[in-house]
């Protein structure tokens, strides 16, 4: 114990001594979080963004079906759609092609009709040019579908159209908004862009604090001091829990200023489920610089391992949002296979006070991912700081 | 009882032979100086004297005890002076020290002794504060020397510790290998400069493509060559029959020409020096000067494998 502690001295008292430590594991990510968190602000702005009703055009040539088709004028449809009426499916067709109107809907003849029989019953759609519209409206009116369908789904097994209708009034009185804007934790609330990116780039210079605990390894090797150390009665396992421990020390204490440092001058609440913070501090911890220990065993060389360390932590803070939070969905869904990506929504979660069940679940993955990796760190640790 | 015993080691890298089947016994309070050109299997043959490498075949004991099975016992016992300066940057000479003294298990009062005695001992008091950035190459040296011998070791083991360094330097680091043999250190000192070998050592082994070519004191390597002295002679007007004709004589061994320098190999150079001004003189070459080199090492060397050992 006494050699680890010796080594896990050593290892902190260089990383100190390094003016670099400081400017890239401290003071980068507070200007980083400042830069990004006023810089792309825009991005997060809920209430400055406004969704103007779609214009959409209406043909009803079923007059049963009017008063179901008047449902989408209705003033709970106003915040989405503006509705115009047209006598015939020809001048509705042309103001969608003049873009008078940004959407179209017919009502065919005896619509009301089938319906209530059961038999097939649809509405005629014409989407327009814009397709933000067009999802919009698409959505409005599929809601409205649904409550039909249920109609209809109700006439089937039922059997009678009273009963049809009694159901239908049932589906009325449960149908609440039909397009609902939520923020991503599900909790209601919103997070600020100075907020995302303290989570983000937390989550970036722990990556770096932990892999430099491999940087480390792969120098000495490189540079001989790991031949002078094994020459000393000091075993491989030693000088592996030395660097860990020395470089995990070095991740807590930076993930403490950068918290602190940001609740005290940004103003960015980190919640109040204190453990569950210190856990997920913990896990990408040891995922990182267990990550640090798989590279230093597969790249032998600074260089080498420089390269690789660059790109993995730059690639996973992007892939994981910590640049831009828009990235496309295909992006997003690669996104979520990295460590970026759970330690950084575990850290938001905490913030936006999500539900219990959300952060342990997140919380989960990142313990099981950490764990897989220590577990694949263990087995190669020898291999990583062999000097031979 | 020897303090190192090597019996059949061999070392292997891929199909390369770095060390083959070498025994050797290294007694305690020798300066045993491992002599052999780059490549030979000098840094290989230590590294694994102090556990860095383990051998493919053969058994390596140091103070009776084998490294294989007992390592951190014996590397206990050895200080290694690596050929490369290892140190750290971030870290101060008196820093350095304390580092390795704790790794082998120095504590306290007498830890800050050895530290004291060590920076003494290399000449870096003054400087103790200081970080190697702001050493001269031969301070770094030293420095390497001191973080070996701060634990005070049974063995200390220098793997060509003068490359790179000034001659004031050179002279410093031969007088502390000299100084802690007299103290009681058994030392194995490895070099491709045979000067410095022959200078300091009570015992040679001279190693070639991983095996050892040659083992004695200076006096029992060098009665093997002690016939071979070569004259050189620099010359003005040298010229092709000059060389052959001084070839023929039965004196002479070998001829080597470098435009007008003339490297005359042969035994008893004295009694055969007028020949040689002779048929110089008979061919119409003027001799600018000329000197006798008795035979060292190198010579040896030479004998031995054909080759210069800074080849």
């Amino acid at each position: 114990m006494r050699t680890i502690g010796t080594l896990i001295h050593h290892e902190l008292r260089r990383m100190i001594r390094a003016k670099e430590t400081f400017w890239l594991l401290i003071f980068m990510p507070l200007l980083l979080i400042f830069i990004l968190g006023n810089a792309l602000s825009g991005f997060f702005d809920f209430e400055d963004r406004r969704i103007d009703p779609v214009a959409v055009g209406l043909v009803v040539l079923d007059e049963a079906s009017a008063e179901t088709a008047g449902a989408l004028g209705s003033e709970e449809m106003a915040k989405w759609l503006s509705v115009r009426g047209y006598p015939d499916k020809e001048r509705m067709q042309d103001a969608l092609e003049n873009g008078e109107i940004g959407y179209g809907v017919v009502v065919p003849e005896h619509f009301a009709e089938k319906v209530a029989s059961g038999s097939e019953a649809v509405w005629e759609l014409y989407p327009g040019r814009n397709a933000d519209n067009n999802r919009m409206a698409e959505s409005v009116i599929g809601a409205l579908l649904d409550r039909i369908n249920f109609v209809q789904s109700a006439a089937i097994a039922l059997g009678s159209p009273q009963a049809a209708e009694a159901a239908a009034a049932g589906a009325t009185a449960v149908a609440g908004d039909y397009v609902k804007v939520m923020s991503p934790d599900m909790s209601g609330r919103d997070y600020s862009a100075l907020q995302y990116y303290a989570a983000h780039m937390l989550v970036m210079f722990l990556l770096y604090a932990g892999m430099a605990a491999g940087l480390s390894i792969v120098e000495e090797k490189e540079s001989r001091t790991m031949d002078r150390i094994y020459a000393a009665p000091v075993k491989p396992s030693h000088v592996l829990a030395g660097k860990i421990a020395g470089h995990g020390l070095v991740g807590i204490g930076q993930t403490l200023i950068i918290i602190v440092f940001t609740l005290a001058f940004y103003g960015v609440e980190w919640g109040s489920r204190y453990v569950q913070l210190l856990a997920a501090c913990l896990f990408t911890v040891a995922a990182s610089v267990s990550l640090a220990v798989i590279i230093a065993a597969l790249a032998p060389k600074v260089r080498t391992y420089q390269m690789i360390f660059m790109a993995l932590t730059m690639g996973m803070t992007f892939l994981s949002g910590g640049f831009t939070p828009e990235l496309g969905s295909f992006l997003e869904r690669m996104g979520e296979f990295t460590l970026s990506y759970w330690a950084s929504q575990n850290f938001i979660h905490l913030m936006l006070g999500s539900a219990d069940a959300i952060v342990r679940e997140h919380l989960t993955v990142l313990g099981c991912a950490s764990a897989g990796l220590f577990l694949i760190a263990a087995l190669l640790g020898r291999k990583a700081v062999s000097h031979e | 009882m020897s303090l190192v015993r090597l019996r059949q080691v061999v070392k292997r890298y891929g199909t390369k032979v770095s060390v083959d089947h070498l025994t050797l016994n290294i007694e305690h309070g020798e300066i045993f100086g491992l002599l052999g050109p780059n490549g030979a299997g000098k840094s290989t043959t230590i590294n694994m004297i102090c556990g860095l490498l383990n051998s493919d075949q053969g058994e390596i004991e140091v103070d009776g005890e084998s490294v294989r099975r007992h390592p951190l016992s014996v590397k206990s016992k050895i200080g290694i002076v690596p050929q490369e300066i290892a140190l750290y940057d971030q870290l101060t000479a008196v820093e350095h020290l304390r580092f390795f003294g704790k790794l082998y298990g120095l504590r306290g009062r007498q830890l800050q002794e050895r530290i004291d005695e060590a920076l003494a001992f290399v000449g870096l008091t003054d400087r103790r504060n200081e970080r190697p950035g702001a050493f001269s190459g031969g301070m770094k040296r030293r420095l390497n020397i001191a973080c070996a011998i701060v634990h005070q070791p049974k063995l200390i083991i220098m793997d060509e510790p003068t490359v790179g360094i000034d001659p004031q330097s050179r002279n410093h680091i031969l007088e502390s290998v000299r100084e802690l043999n007299r103290r009681g250190a058994t030392i194995i000192y490895t070099s491709h400069y045979m000067e410095e070998v022959e200078a300091i050592s009570t015992r040679v082994g001279i190693i070639d493509h991983g095996r050892l070519i040659a083992l004695g004191t200076i006096r029992e390597l060098l009665t093997q060559v002690e016939e071979q002295e070569k004259l050189v002679i620099e010359t003005e007007g040298l010229t092709d029959d000059a060389v052959e004709e001084i070839k023929r004589h039965a004196s002479v061994q070998r001829v080597e020409r470098s435009e007008g320098v003339l490297g005359v190999y042969l035994r008893h150079a004295q009694s055969y020096l007028q020949d040689m001004l002779y048929i110089l003189a008979k061919h119409e070459v003027r001799i600018a000067s000329l000197r006798n080199e008795t035979p060292n090492l190198e010579t040896l060397f030479l004998t031995l494998t054909g080759r210069n050992l800074r080849d």
